[in-house]
């Protein structure tokens, strides 16, 4: 008789213990590419968090129904319509965001995070856990991504969510060329590599762990 | 531990895959035709948004403008308001009616409309947006009326190119004279963030204020000068100093030459379709 | 449709920009997942590749049909031919999941394909086309491709040259994570950690291709009759 696991659990193992990014190293593809603004790096994790939280629910329910030969086709089912229901709710109501994130909505579909969980805990649990797993690996997700875009966006423009944090006052000029200036690296796709092996480095260190 | 399940035949996963997949096309139809109002207007609310700010007649921050001062909607016109006064999406989209006109012009320069032309004013837009309208036959532009009555005080014309990484897309407004730019937006891009993307702030837009197109027109052959503004490699006070050049010179955006190029080649290739428009612009003045 | 405006040349162009230039894995970080889960070793690199170009592919042409015919802007209209009425229906919204289940079902076919006429290539690439079905670089070029509005020939020579990008940048992290197994690296770093950084490295180094424009259409412009006269 197995014991059984609170519900908030699923939950909380999955923020930290069992981090999507930095421990299961899934659902790196989009974190890196959209994450040099801190509001961007917000709107994808909630929308990530949307999607994998109600299908990992969904494909619980339809487990016992699925015929095996199709699952993966019935998760990936899932999956696209609470991504279109996003990417549609998203260029209704936060046009400009939607401008932003273009493609990289679309892609949720096949970020391996979503189907990870689908595959690895969903379909093996009732619903409600795999509701509060689907709920934990989103928001898991959503804390790298965003600690990332708060250090792309503070070292690489000075600002974050757009309003201005490092003084203009210190910025070089041509009186003081020495003075700071934004570490244009940040702004580039490669920081968000850095930064992430980083953390990477740090949490398997503070836990004990060598990969 | 339940049974080992026998796997199911080929007509329950047949069944099962129809009948799931109807039931996700129906959801997302039925969202879709929810979000589509929503989905319009904020498109349209976008586009009408840059081209208002390109004329001059809205401000960043929302403010409609009459003259640069504040101002309110009100009975159909601008009347002076406050710093109080921002403007709803309702009226952006009412004023974008009243005060911007769908116009055409053709490759000789004359200005007519689309009742003349027999097209559909709103077929056309959505239809050519994407490859722009300077090499059709027909090539868009907007009159832009004045305050309170019809009269033409200036025209918009949609300005497509290539940046650094992909297409751009602004809108340029400029007045009866056919050379002073009142000014410029850049209303879809995928420059790079912090870097090329700074063409869509408006603090860099400010510096096409007033601008020429052709620099100096009196007593020029003006179909043999070059048209169009030219994004320098820094500032326009280093590098071109007094020069009668400088009228027609912006200050670049620093690490983003290339996306300055893009704009500068993008205004050219434009403009010269543009052209015999423009040269009568600046003969009639209207 | 063809063609469109895109000279030769412009496909040329549109090759080297993107396997060099817009690199799926390292400019445009689409496909990692499913490598780096994956061991380290060079040869299921090269295998992983070879099936990413091959299905990349074919499901690009076959989404850029699909965008075409179906879910486009005024994609319907060939039903004007059977006088069904298509304007103001728009299936934008079936992009996504009729995408996926285009590349779901072709892998299925291959796979099924492949098992029945060579058991030896079947073992040797069995075990990647699953999780090919799900790589993000496959998707990812397919709606990169129609955000781009290309016409038929350019889709296919932009999604061949994505596809050989990624197998091009995959080699190059597994040779030298190959090399880095023997290396004396810090022990939190090890493994991904470490990989991570490198990939850091060198798509900084990729990022030197910005700006070479090679593959705007040039085909129809016209020029201006006073090109030659310099500012």
């Amino acid at each position: 008789m197995m014991t059984k696991t609170p519900l908030r659990h699923y939950f909380t193992d999955q923020l930290w213990n069992n981090n999507q990014i930095l421990v299961a190293i899934l659902g790196i593809c989009s974190a890196l590419g959209i994450t040099n603004r801190l509001e961007v790096a917000i709107t994808m994790g909630l929308s990530v968090t949307f999607v994998v939280a109600c299908s990992s629910f969904f494909v619980s329910l339809l487990r016992y129904k699925t015929p095996d030969s199709v699952r993966m086709i019935t998760q990936l089912a899932i999956i696209s319509l609470f991504v279109t229901i996003i990417d549609q709710f998203l260029k209704a109501y936060f046009f400009q965001l939607s401008k932003v994130m273009t493609v990289f909505v679309g892609l949720i579909i096949t970020n391996c995070l979503v189907m990870g969980r689908a595959e690895g805990m969903a379909k093996n649990v009732k619903p409600l856990p795999a509701f509060f797993d689907g709920l934990g690996a989103g928001l898991g997700y959503m804390w790298v991504i965003c600690f990332v875009g708060i250090v792309r966006e503070i070292f690489g423009f000075g600002e974050i969510l757009g309003h201005r944090v490092i003084p203009l006052s210190w910025y070089a000029t041509a009186e003081h060329p020495d003075a700071y200036a934004n570490f244009g690296l940040m702004v580039t796709p490669p920081a968000a590599f850095f930064i992430v092996g980083i953390m990477i480095w740090i949490t398997n260190t503070l836990s004990g762990k060598d990969s | 531990m339940s049974s080992i399940k026998k796997p199911p035949n080929n007509s329950y996963t047949f069944s099962f895959i129809v009948i799931l997949s109807f039931c996700c096309a129906l959801i997302l139809s039925l969202l879709a035709s929810a979000l589509k109002e929503p989905q319009e207007r904020a498109r349209d609310l976008d586009r009408s948004r840059q081209m208002l700010q390109a004329a001059k007649l809205i401000d960043p921050q929302g403010h409609f403008l009459i003259d640069g001062e504040p101002a309110r909607w009100e009975d159909n016109r601008f009347v002076k308001g406050t710093k109080e006064d921002i403007a709803t999406d309702n009226e952006v989209l009412e004023v974008f009616k009243k005060r911007l006109r769908p116009a055409l012009v053709d490759e000789t320069g004359k200005r007519y409309t689309f009742e003349e032309a027999k097209i559909n004013p709103s077929e056309y837009v959505i239809e050519h947006e994407k490859e722009g309208y300077a090499y059709l036959d027909h090539k868009l532009i907007y009159e832009i009326l004045s305050n309170g009555n019809n009269e033409v005080s200036g025209y918009v014309i949609p300005v497509n190119g290539y940046g650094l990484w992909d297409a751009i897309y602004g809108y340029l407004a400029i007045e009866t004279d056919g050379n002073t730019i009142i000014g410029i937006t850049w209303y879809d891009q995928k420059e790079t963030p912090g870097v090329g993307a700074v063409i869509s702030d408006p603090a860099w837009q400010k510096g096409f204020n007033g601008k020429k197109l052709f620099g100096e027109t009196s007593g020029v052959d003006l179909s043999r000068v070059p048209v169009g503004i030219v994004i320098v490699k820094g500032k326009v006070s280093e590098v071109l100093g007094d020069s009668p050049k400088a009228m027609s010179a912006v200050d670049g955006i620093p690490g983003a030459t290339l996306t300055g190029n893009g704009v500068t080649k993008t205004l050219k290739d434009i403009l010269n379709q543009y052209r015999p428009f423009l040269i009568r612009l600046t003969k009639e003045g209207r | 449709m063809f063609m469109g405006d895109y000279s030769p040349i412009n496909l040329l162009g549109l090759l080297i920009q993107s396997i060099f230039i817009e690199n799926f894995l390292l400019s445009i970080f689409l496909g990692m997942c499913t490598y780096l889960a994956c061991s380290s070793k060079l040869k299921t690199a090269n295998g992983l590749g070879a099936a990413v170009v091959f299905v990349l592919t074919i499901a690009g042409v076959l989404n850029w049909l699909v965008h075409r015919f179906v879910t486009g802007t005024g994609a319907l209209s060939w039903l004007g031919r059977f006088g069904i009425d298509t304007t103001g229906i728009n299936l934008n919204f079936l992009e996504f999941l009729l995408f996926i289940s285009v590349i779901a079902a072709f892998v299925q076919v291959l796979e099924i394909l492949i098992e029945n006429f060579s058991p030896a290539l079947y073992h040797a690439l069995g075990s990647y086309l699953p999780l090919i079905t799900v790589n993000c670089a496959i998707l990812g070029a397919c709606l990169f491709a129609v955000t781009r509005d290309y016409p038929l020939v350019p889709n296919t020579v932009y999604v061949f040259g994505s596809g050989v990008g990624w197998w091009l940048a995959i080699a190059l992290i597994a040779a030298i994570r190959q090399r880095l197994e023997s290396a004396d690296i810090p022990k939190g770093l090890k493994g991904v950690g470490i990989t991570f950084i490198m990939t850091g490295l060198m798509s900084m180094a990729f990022l030197g291709f910005t700006g070479i424009q090679l593959a705007n259409p040039t085909a129809n412009t016209e020029t201006p009759p006073q090109e030659s006269i310099e500012r």
